[in-house]
C-alpha cells in the first residue's frame, strides 16, 4: 500500500518556510503586551505571566441620568487551560461564585448588574462565569449561561446584552441564551447607547489602527462607519454621555454629539501616550494623560472636545495610567495599575486613596455619588460605594449561607 | 517572569515554518503572515499553560484557517482572485484544504500535529490525552480517507 508515501509527500512539504518580515516579532511582543495590558489584573490572577507588567484597562462611564450604565474595557477572559487553540473543547465546569474571577462588569441601573469573568479549575481558568445582582451588588446568584459569553460584557437592559472579544455575542433574555454573531475581527472596546452598539475593530493582526461599527440592538451586525477614520490602537476606548460619542486612542480622537450623525476629529489632549477619558455630561469631558515618565496630568474640556485645559497634576499615577470616572468635574474617580483607587473632590487639585481592601481592578460612577468597582486578589469582591468614595462596602463572590 | 527571551527563541524556531505552512492552506503570504502572528500572541497570551508551543501553534493556526474560510466566504473568493493575480502569492494547495475541511476535526487535529507539528506519536497522544494507540489508528483512518479523497479528484 503506497498511500502512505503520497501521504507523506503532500503534508510534509520540507522548505516551504515563509521568513517572517522584519519587525514582525517586535509587533507579536507589542500585541501580547496590549492584550496583557487590557486583561489588568486578570491575568496575575489566573497566575499568567506575561512580558510586561500590568496595566489597566480604558474605563468609561456613561449613560443618561436616569439610567446610568457602567461599562468597564476588559479584555475578553481567556482559558489557561486550554493548550490545543480557543476552539479546543474547554474541561465542563458548574459555573459558582466562589470559582468566578470578575473580569467586566456591567450595570443597567444602580441595583441591577452582571459581572463576567473566566472560572477557576484545577491548574487554570476557563471562560463562562456570569453573576448577577438585583440589590446594588449586595447578593450575587450565577446565571446559567447557555454558552457562557467568551468575552467582556455589556448589557444595554434587563434583558439585551452583547459580549464581545474574540468572539461576538448577544443575549436577549438577561443573559441566560448567548447567540453568536459574526465580527468583523477582534472587538477591542463596545459600548450600546440609545439602542445602538458601537464597536472599535481590529481587523488584522498585524494592523496597527482600529476601526469603528456601529449596529443596532435589533440587528447587531456590525457595520463600518466610514466617516471616522481608523484610530491609534493605544488604549483605544469608546465613551458615551446621552448623544455624545468619543472615540479614542493614542493620537487620535473623534467626536459626535448628535448620535452619529456628525463627527468632528478633535486634538487628543494626551498626544499619543497613556490615556483614559470620562464624561461627566454631553460635552463635559476629563482626560488623564500619563506619559511614559513623570507625572500624569489631568485635562478638562467643557465643548465636547475642541478645547482643552490642563487642570491638575496627577501625581498618584505616575508612569501608570489607570481608569477615570467622573460624576462631576469635581469628583473624579482614579484608578491605578497598581490596583490604588484614588478619590479627588476638588477638581483633581487634591487626591486622597480611597480605603478599599484588595487592589482594585476598575471602578466607576454609576451615577451621581454611587461608585461600583471590582477587587482582584486571592478573594475577588464586588465593591460600592455611595459618597463619592468616602467609605466603601465590600461583597465577596460567595454562594449566601442559608 | 520575563518570557520574551524563551518567546522569542520560539519564534526563531517555529515561525518560518508555522508561516509556509499556512501559506499552503490559504495561499496568501499576508493572511499567512496574520494567521502565524495571531497564533504567537495567543501563545504568548498562555505562555505559563502551554506545555508544547509548537503543538499549540499548530493547533491555534489550524483552528483559525478553519474560522477563516467557514465565516468568511466573500474573503474566500476574493483570496482566490488575488492569489491568481499576485505573482508572488502561491496558490492553495487543494489537498491540503480538503484535508483539513473533510476530515472530521479529531482527525485534521491529529494529522497536523504529527506531521505539520512535528510531534512524535507519543507527544501526540500526550497533547490530546488519548492513548498511543489511538493516535496511530486516526492516523491511519486520516491516511486512508485522504487516499480515497484524492483518488476520486483525479
Amino acid at each position: 500500500m503506497n498511500d502512505k508515501v503520497d501521504f507523506e509527500q503532500l503534508l510534509r512539504g520540507r522548505g516551504e518556510e515563509l521568513t517572517p518580515p522584519a519587525g514582525t516579532w517586535v509587533a507579536i511582543a507589542r500585541r501580547a503586551r496590549r492584550r496583557k495590558r487590557a486583561k489588568g489584573l486578570l491575568a496575575g490572577i489566573a497566575g499568567i505571566a506575561l512580558i510586561a507588567g500590568a496595566a489597566p484597562a480604558v474605563l468609561a462611564v456613561r449613560g443618561s441620568s436616569d439610567n446610568q450604565r457602567l461599562q468597564v474595557a476588559q479584555s475578553p477572559p481567556h482559558s489557561a487551560s486550554a493548550t490545543l487553540g480557543d476552539n479546543a473543547s474547554e474541561p465542563i465546569v458548574r459555573p459558582s461564585l466562589e470559582r468566578l474571577i470578575p473580569a467586566s462588569v456591567s450595570f443597567v441601573s444602580q441595583s441591577e448588574g452582571w459581572v463576567n469573568g473566566p472560572l477557576r479549575v484545577r491548574g487554570g481558568t476557563v471562560a463562562g462565569g456570569l453573576a448577577r445582582t438585583e440589590d446594588a451588588g449586595t447578593s450575587w446568584a450565577i446565571e446559567a449561561a447557555n454558552p457562557a459569553p467568551q468575552g467582556t460584557v455589556r448589557f444595554a437592559d434587563s434583558m439585551q446584552g452583547l459580549s464581545f472579544g474574540e468572539q461576538y455575542q448577544a443575549t436577549y433574555d438577561g443573559g441566560v441564551v448567548w447567540r453568536a454573531l459574526d465580527s468583523p475581527g477582534y472587538i477591542v472596546d463596545l459600548e450600546t447607547s440609545n439602542g445602538v452598539i458601537w464597536a472599535l475593530v481590529r481587523s488584522c493582526v498585524r494592523c496597527e489602527k482600529l476601526r469603528l461599527f456601529q449596529a443596532t440592538l435589533t440587528r447587531p451586525t456590525l457595520v463600518r462607519v466610514g466617516a471616522v477614520k481608523p484610530i491609534d490602537d493605544v488604549d483605544p476606548a469608546i465613551t458615551l454621555r446621552e448623544h455624545a460619542i468619543y472615540v479614542t486612542g493614542g493620537n487620535d480622537m473623534w467626536a459626535t454629539t448628535d448620535d452619529g450623525f456628525s463627527w468632528r476629529h478633535p486634538d487628543n489632549p494626551c498626544g499619543g501616550g497613556s490615556q483614559a477619558f470620562a464624561a461627566w455630561k454631553e460635552t463635559g469631558l476629563a482626560a488623564e494623560c500619563t506619559p511614559a515618565r513623570g507625572v500624569g496630568s489631568l485635562f478638562e474640556s467643557m465643548d465636547a472636545g475642541r478645547h482643552w485645559t490642563n487642570i491638575a497634576d496627577v501625581p498618584h499615577v505616575r508612569a501608570a495610567a489607570g481608569t477615570l470616572s467622573a460624576a462631576s468635574p469635581d469628583e473624579l474617580l482614579i484608578t491605578t495599575g497598581s490596583g490604588a483607587p484614588f478619590v479627588s473632590h476638588h477638581h483633581g487639585n487634591r487626591w486622597q486613596r480611597a480605603h478599599v481592601a484588595g487592589p482594585v481592578t476598575f471602578a466607576a460612577y454609576i451615577s451621581d455619588s454611587h461608585i461600583v468597582g471590582l477587587t482582584g486578589g486571592r478573594s475577588p469582591a464586588f465593591v460600592s460605594s455611595f459618597d463619592n468614595g468616602r467609605t466603601w462596602t465590600h461583597t465577596p463572590f460567595r454562594a449566601p449561607a442559608h | 517572569m520575563d518570557i520574551a527571551p524563551a518567546g522569542e527563541a520560539t519564534f526563531r524556531l517555529h515561525y518560518a515554518p508555522l508561516a509556509g505552512w499556512c501559506r499552503r492552506m490559504v495561499g496568501d503570504d499576508d493572511v499567512a503572515h496574520d494567521i502565524a502572528a495571531e497564533a504567537f500572541v495567543r501563545l504568548l497570551g498562555r505562555w505559563s499553560t502551554v506545555t508544547d508551543p509548537r503543538a499549540y501553534l499548530y493547533t491555534t493556526a489550524l483552528n483559525l484557517i478553519r474560522d477563516r474560510w467557514r465565516r468568511s466566504e466573500r474573503e474566500r473568493v476574493a483570496l482566490r482572485k488575488t492569489a491568481t493575480a499576485a505573482a508572488t502569492a502561491a496558490a492553495p494547495a487543494p489537498e491540503l484544504r480538503m484535508l483539513v475541511e473533510t476530515l472530521p476535526r479529531r482527525l485534521s487535529q491529529v494529522v497536523v500535529l504529527h506531521y505539520f507539528a512535528d510531534l512524535p506519536i507519543e507527544a501526540v497522544a500526550r497533547e490530546l490525552g488519548v492513548a498511543p494507540g489511538t493516535v496511530k489508528r486516526d492516523l491511519y483512518d486520516a491516511r486512508a480517507r485522504l487516499q480515497s479523497l484524492l483518488e476520486d479528484s483525479r
